[in-house]
């Protein structure tokens, strides 16, 4: 049998690799597409926006928060190019992740979620390192107007928890594993740095 | 002992292919906008090269892991490895002095929460082994593709 000289087994071996991977690739992304399925966005705007986004957010997230503000900054601008669904993804690396989440989804139940949502960001820098947040989140949630009665039953309720985790695993699907990830019209972005020349981009192009 | 020396060269050299063959696939069959958010957080690069640098280095990663496990072009691949760890190394390190808040921005995802400190001695542990792998190559060459191609 004639040996195979070493360029040429080099030659067969990546392309064997890339067409595995590739391979590999396509059916992954069929299958995920199936999977894919939506549970409990917060959303507002205009559902007919020609920006859809879909962000998934942990509130103690630092660049969470410059995204989040950078998206309320181009909302108040362009209230009708933008719809925003809001999907919780909390960090098992953020010790208040969870928390701050079902404070929101609390917050929300009370259809209030939107204000709760702003004061967990604006206040980040001052809630995210503390050893323990709660009174900072029951302070907000009293400038949220939130009824604490039923806020505080709402808090231990599994159900809250289960909502968050729904919302969590459908990012999981759609290969989420940072925070902020956004969809914008099915396109994924990860970070808000990629967010803010996707729209400057977008933007632009609509200016000229 | 000269034959245990060996199978503790052809051992290291298995290993760190694996490692580095199975971390390009899982990067490969994930969206690369989840890297390219690691790289930008190093803010380091320009725009262009964190694009660059987002789809390419899992490719190498995968192919380098995998010629370094099936012990082809070995000694080309080790000095490859040297350049690319030398590479995290001085970005991890640009990063400890600057004090980026990398462990806590999200870019690792939810499982790992890794300091960069930490990143940093991995690193160099890995760096040391691939020197000393690459100072033996003739054994780390045993029982590989290479053996099998230079005779």
């Amino acid at each position: 049998m004639k040996r195979l000289s070493k360029p040429f087994m080099t030659i067969l071996i990546v392309c064997l690799s890339v067409i595995v991977v590739i391979g590999g690739q396509m059916i992954f992304a069929k299958s995920k597409s199936l999977k894919a399925a939506t549970h409990n966005a917060r959303s507002k705007g205009n559902p007919s926006a020609p920006l859809k986004i879909v962000e998934y957010i942990d509130f103690q997230c630092p660049a969470c928060a410059k995204g989040a503000k950078f998206l309320r900054e181009y909302y108040q601008k362009f209230p009708d190019q933008i719809y925003l669904e809001l999907k919780y993804f909390p960090l098992s690396a953020h010790r208040f992740g969870l928390q701050s989440a079902k404070y929101a989804e609390c917050a929300a139940q009370q259809g209030k979620f939107w204000q709760m949502h702003d004061l967990l960001i604006d206040r980040q820098e001052q809630w995210r390192d503390l050893t323990n947040a709660t009174a900072a989140f029951q302070i907000m949630a009293v400038e949220a107007d939130l009824n604490i009665a039923d806020l505080d039953r709402c808090l231990v309720d599994p159900k809250t928890e289960k909502i968050i985790q729904e919302a969590r695993l459908d990012g999981e699907i759609a290969k989420v594993s940072s925070t902020p990830s956004y969809f914008v019209n099915g396109e994924m972005i990860v970070g808000s740095k990629s967010l803010e020349e996707y729209f400057a981009q977008h933007f632009q192009s609509k200016a000229n | 002992m000269r034959n245990r020396n060996a199978f503790l060269f052809i051992f290291w050299r298995v290993l760190i292919g694996f490692f580095f063959t199975a971390i390009g696939i899982s990067k490969l069959f994930e969206p690369y906008q989840n890297l390219l958010y690691l790289v930008q957080s190093y803010q380091c690069f320009p725009p262009f090269l964190e694009q660059v640098i987002a789809r390419t280095v899992p490719w190498i990663e995968f192919l380098l892991g995998l010629f370094l496990l099936l012990g082809f072009w070995t000694g080309q691949v080790l000095q490859g490895f040297l350049i690319l760890i030398g590479g995290f190394i001085l970005v991890l390190g640009q990063a400890l002095v600057r004090g980026l808040p990398l462990d806590e921005c999200g870019c690792f995802g939810g499982l790992i929460s890794v300091s960069i400190s930490r990143m940093i001695i991995f690193d160099i542990g890995l760096w040391g082994i691939l020197s000393i792998l690459l100072n033996n190559l003739k054994q780390t060459k045993c029982l590989g593709l290479d053996q099998h191609f230079d005779s």
